[in-house]
């Protein structure tokens, strides 16, 4: 196996950007492993969606959440325009950023595409939000691109950042650690 | 003064290259609507949460009125 750093973005100040995307995406890796460290918000209650989409589409996603408030603890079925990953807490404490892992096997492949995700949004408090997920996207076309987005298009924060690694399998044609 | 137009950013993986562009009145309007229909479910969901939790409570209800212990309840609806 190994591991390729593809692209790494991180978000300047006074951006005022609603969506992120990384497109070109080559189709030479086995998986793509996709790395977010991130904040959005409006400073008041509750949660703020983190959405995935991929080559600019906005249809064939479903997929089942589950999810952790620190109080709570429930699934969702999110709708079918986009994936959606998790939350960031609008009032978490200053300065902390919520973490997210997306993995796409067989990203370039013909198939319908898997979408395995986790995420923490970090804060200080009795308010917290886990999240895990299986996802899919209906679609026979290759991975190129990835648009990450806000709940509501809030724009995201200054150093929220997004990488991008390709993992190739081994010679043996499998993925395997070494 | 007017906020700023929102902007989206493109990342060429394979260049390097970065590109600003600004939202057009088309792609705003879409979000939009994104955002209303996301609201939506968001809401239905919790109305549906709400109602399970509801008829769970009368349920407990019910079975206590016909002489159910706590315990018994609880093992029922576990």
């Amino acid at each position: 196996m190994s591991m390729t750093l593809i692209q790494h973005y991180e978000v300047p100040a006074g951006s005022g950007l609603t969506s992120v995307t990384l497109s070109s995406i080559p189709q030479t890796h086995t998986d793509l492993l996709v790395l977010v460290s991130s904040r959005a918000g409006t400073g008041g209650g509750g949660g703020l969606d983190l959405y995935i989409t991929f080559n600019g589409s906005s249809s064939g996603y479903s997929g089942r959440t589950l999810l952790g408030t620190g109080s709570t603890v429930a699934s969702q079925t999110p709708g079918s325009s986009s994936i959606k990953i998790g939350q960031w807490i609008n009032a978490a404490t200053a300065n902390t950023y919520g973490n997210a892992s997306i993995y796409l096997p067989n990203y370039a492949g013909s198939q319908d595409k898997a979408v395995s995700a986790d995420l923490v949004a970090e804060n200080n408090g009795t308010l917290s939000r886990e999240f895990i997920s299986a996802s899919s996207w209906a679609n026979s076309s290759g991975i190129s691109s990835i648009t990450f987005e806000a709940e509501l298009s809030y724009p995201i924060q200054q150093y929220s950042s997004f990488t991008i690694f390709g993992i190739t399998a081994g010679s043996d044609g499998t993925t395997t650690v070494s | 003064m007017a906020d700023p137009r929102p902007t989206k950013l493109i990342v060429d993986c394979s260049t390097g290259e970065r590109t600003v562009v600004e939202l057009t009145d088309e792609e705003i309007a879409e979000r939009e609507a994104m955002a209303a229909q996301a609201e939506a479910e968001r809401l239905a969901q919790e109305q549906a949460e709400a109602d399970r939790l509801a008829a769970k409570a009368s349920a407990e209800a019910k079975l206590a009125e016909i002489g159910l212990t706590a315990d018994e309840i609880a093992a029922i609806l576990s």
